[in-house]
């Protein structure tokens, strides 16, 4: 009796929660999904997507499409944890070991891909902060999506002006010299580490 | 819900803050004084805790360049660019000086069942916006709104040059139950930097709100039963000089010439004079039972306490607006009293007193052997009036409410009882057995009993139904006050 109670009383609590979920809350946890399934999408050689891993290691396009959809959806369920951290490492190890294997695609594609997967993945990571700063009952007052994705425009903006350069360049001129890449690292590892001082200098970790 | 954007002008602390004129929202008169912008100090710096967004963006880039470096990719340092940029942007960009939420109503003065707009106030000092501001507040029984105890996210631009923008969101419900209310502090979070940093609560101040009862409608035509002056608006059992005819009788020694009824006269070849009843004013008691509460069982719940208090305000205004003289009488509750008064003010002292009302015995106010006592009178320190018609609202829930009710009527008062029990009350069975019905019938029987035998004293019960309630009462009561004279 009391078990049953207890029960029933549970599944009435949760039902309670479900309800209370807002439209706008949901719609930026669907953005976050969204995210995760183009950042995958875009990872993930084409032969996925032809048929042709169907015929050689029975991958069936339909099951990719379950497998990365249900992946996608930990970090939007849970925005707030490290499973958004976990969620990009994967995208990164798999750009790294897609693009070992079988090369980049060829021309102009090769950059759009590496653009196109960067702003993704940062676009994930900041929406999935936005994400887990909005309570799943929130209500939002109109603009502060708005607001939150125009202040992306300065990072994305970046992201294409030294870019496109830098593969342009790259491809240009073929197998850089390697101390080239080396130096570069160290100069944006330097500037992340003067980054990592000025947040940790104000503030509180 | 809408919001609101506007400049504010930066004072100096010390100096004598003036109303905003270009706040769209200035606050009312009700709500907690206002707090100007100011300039701001040490103390109002923002204090920013980092969330796992900024360890993750920390962590992405160090990872992303450092495989660029050791596998020599340029495009996993391009993937690193937007980590980078947008950090450090996010960084530089927040905000800090720390944000004020205020609560303010234009209307804190509000009837049941009125919308009451409450404006939710954030002003930003500093020159960077706020992205997202979280505000949450608790559910409050009296104020129903849609949103309910839903959290708001805001976002909050940055001042300009000597301004302060003040971002206001109206939170628009109605006032569900009448009494002194305070909407609870609103506790607000603050996230800038694109999510990487979270700020501290900030709290508000709560708003105290006033709804005064609605008031039944209600219109009692008949005369008072006794008068207590020589002046007012009621005609009188008594003849004298007034504007109320009473009838015309032969002139004797001492009449005035002046009613002389000459058309009668000449007909009956004989003097006579028209007689009229004199103008007189009365004092009504009215007596609020509130020693316990009883109420209907959700979702319209309607207490005891909440068809007294109307009743009493509809009652009030009513004999106020004619010039009677009103005075109330808690019995139970915190055994309060308010002093005889007439004229639209009292009224609205009345009702200001009447929010006040509470059900319950206080251990403060009980006379040694109950509220009846020993000494005979239900009230120790107040004096009603013999003359002051005394109208008792009670749900006949205690026995002490009947002996109350008997012993002022056998002083010689007149006394009506207005049945204050809803008829949808039921009592509060957590475990109900084939039993309760037949108990509560049981019981209701034995009050309608109680209510017969108090009629047979000489106390009418009436129930409280508005417009015309108590007409018939009334009636009977100036009848027998005629009488007995």
């Amino acid at each position: 009796m009391s078990a049953l109670h207890q029960s029933r009383e549970t599944l009435g609590s949760g039902a309670a929660a479900v309800r209370r979920i807002s439209l706008d809350a949901l719609l930026v946890r669907v953005l976050v999904w969204a995210l995760g399934v183009g950042s995958i999408a875009v990872m993930l050689p084409s032969q996925m997507y032809d048929g042709t891993y169907h015929q050689a290691y029975g991958l069936s396009p339909v099951l990719v499409a379950v497998v990365v959809g249900v992946l996608s959806l930990l970090p939007a369920v849970l925005p707030g944890s490290k499973v958004v951290l976990g969620f990009q490492v994967l995208v990164v190890v798999g750009w790294i070991i897609r693009t070992t294997f079988l090369g980049f695609p060829p021309g102009f594609l090769a950059v759009a891909g590496v653009l196109v997967l960067a702003l993704l993945l940062y676009l994930h990571h900041s929406v999935s902060g936005l994400a887990a700063a909005m309570p799943l009952d929130a209500r939002l007052v109109p603009g502060v999506v708005r607001r939150w994705l125009m202040r992306l425009a300065v990072p994305a903006l970046a992201t294409v002006v030294v870019g496109v350069p830098a593969l342009l360049a790259r491809s240009r001129v073929g197998p850089l010299p390697t101390v080239v890449v080396p130096v570069a690292g160290v100069v944006l590892a330097l500037v992340t580490a003067a980054l990592l001082v000025y947040a940790a200098r104000t503030v509180r970790r | 819900m809408t919001t609101q954007g506007g400049p504010a002008r930066l004072t100096r602390p010390g100096t004598q803050p003036g109303r905003e004129p270009e706040s769209p929202n200035p606050p009312g008169p009700g709500s907690q004084p206002g707090r100007e912008p100011e300039i701001p100090s040490a103390a109002d710096n923002a204090e920013w805790i980092a969330t796992p967004a900024l360890t993750r963006a920390i962590a992405m880039t160090l990872l992303l360049l450092v495989l660029a470096v050791v596998l020599g990719r340029a495009d996993l340092a391009v993937v690193a660019v937007p980590f980078v940029v947008g950090t450090a942007f996010a960084l530089h960009t927040r905000p800090q000086r720390r944000y004020r939420v205020e609560l303010a109503t234009r209307q804190p003065y509000r009837v049941e069942h009125d919308e009451l707009p409450i404006d939710l106030m954030i002003d930003n000092p500093d020159g960077h916006a706020y992205d997202m501001i979280v505000v949450r507040r608790a559910e409050t029984e009296w104020f129903a709104d849609s949103d309910r105890d839903r959290p708001l996210a805001v976002s909050v631009p940055g001042a300009e040059a000597g301004t302060a923008p003040r971002t206001t969101v109206a939170l628009h419900g109605t006032t569900r139950r009448w009494g002194r209310h305070t909407f609870p502090p609103v506790v607000a979070m603050a996230w800038t930097a694109d999510g990487l940093l979270r700020g501290r609560e900030v709290r508000s101040e709560p708003l105290a709100v006033k709804v005064f009862p609605r008031t039944d409608a209600f219109e009692a035509d008949d005369a008072m039963p006794k008068a207590a002056g020589l002046v007012g608006v009621h005609r009188s059992r008594r003849p004298g000089d007034g504007g109320e005819l009473a009838g015309i009788r032969r002139f004797t020694p001492g009449d005035r010439l002046r009613r002389i009824d000459w058309r009668a006269s000449l007909r009956a070849r004989e003097l006579h004079v028209a007689q009229t009843l004199s103008d007189r004013d009365a004092e009504l008691v009215i007596v609020l039972d509130v020693l316990h509460d009883a109420a209907t069982r959700p979702p319209d719940v309607t207490t005891v306490t909440d068809i007294t208090v109307r009743a009493a305000a509809g009652i009030v205004e009513h004999y106020t607006s004619r010039g009677d003289r009103v005075r109330l009488l808690e019995y139970g509750g915190r055994n309060r009293a308010l002093r005889a008064g007439t004229s639209r003010r009292h009224h609205l002292v009345a009702l200001e007193w009447l929010l006040g009302v509470e059900a319950g015995e206080g251990p403060y106010h009980l006379i040694p052997g109950g509220l009846t006592g020993s000494t005979g009178w239900p009230f120790r320190r107040h004096v009603i009036p013999t003359a002051a018609l005394l109208i008792v609202l009670t749900p006949f829930l205690d026995r002490r409410s009947v002996a109350m009710l008997a012993q002022l009527a056998r002083s010689g008062r007149s006394v009506v009882a207005v049945d204050t029990l809803p008829e949808a009350a039921r009592p509060a069975t957590l475990r109900p057995s084939p039993w309760s019905d037949v108990a509560f019938r049981l019981w209701r029987l034995e009050r309608q009993n109680t209510i017969a035998q108090l009629l047979e004293h000489g106390v009418p019960t009436v129930r409280w139904a508005g417009a015309g309630s108590l007409d018939q009462v009334l009636r009977d009561i100036s009848r027998i006050a005629a009488a007995t004279g």
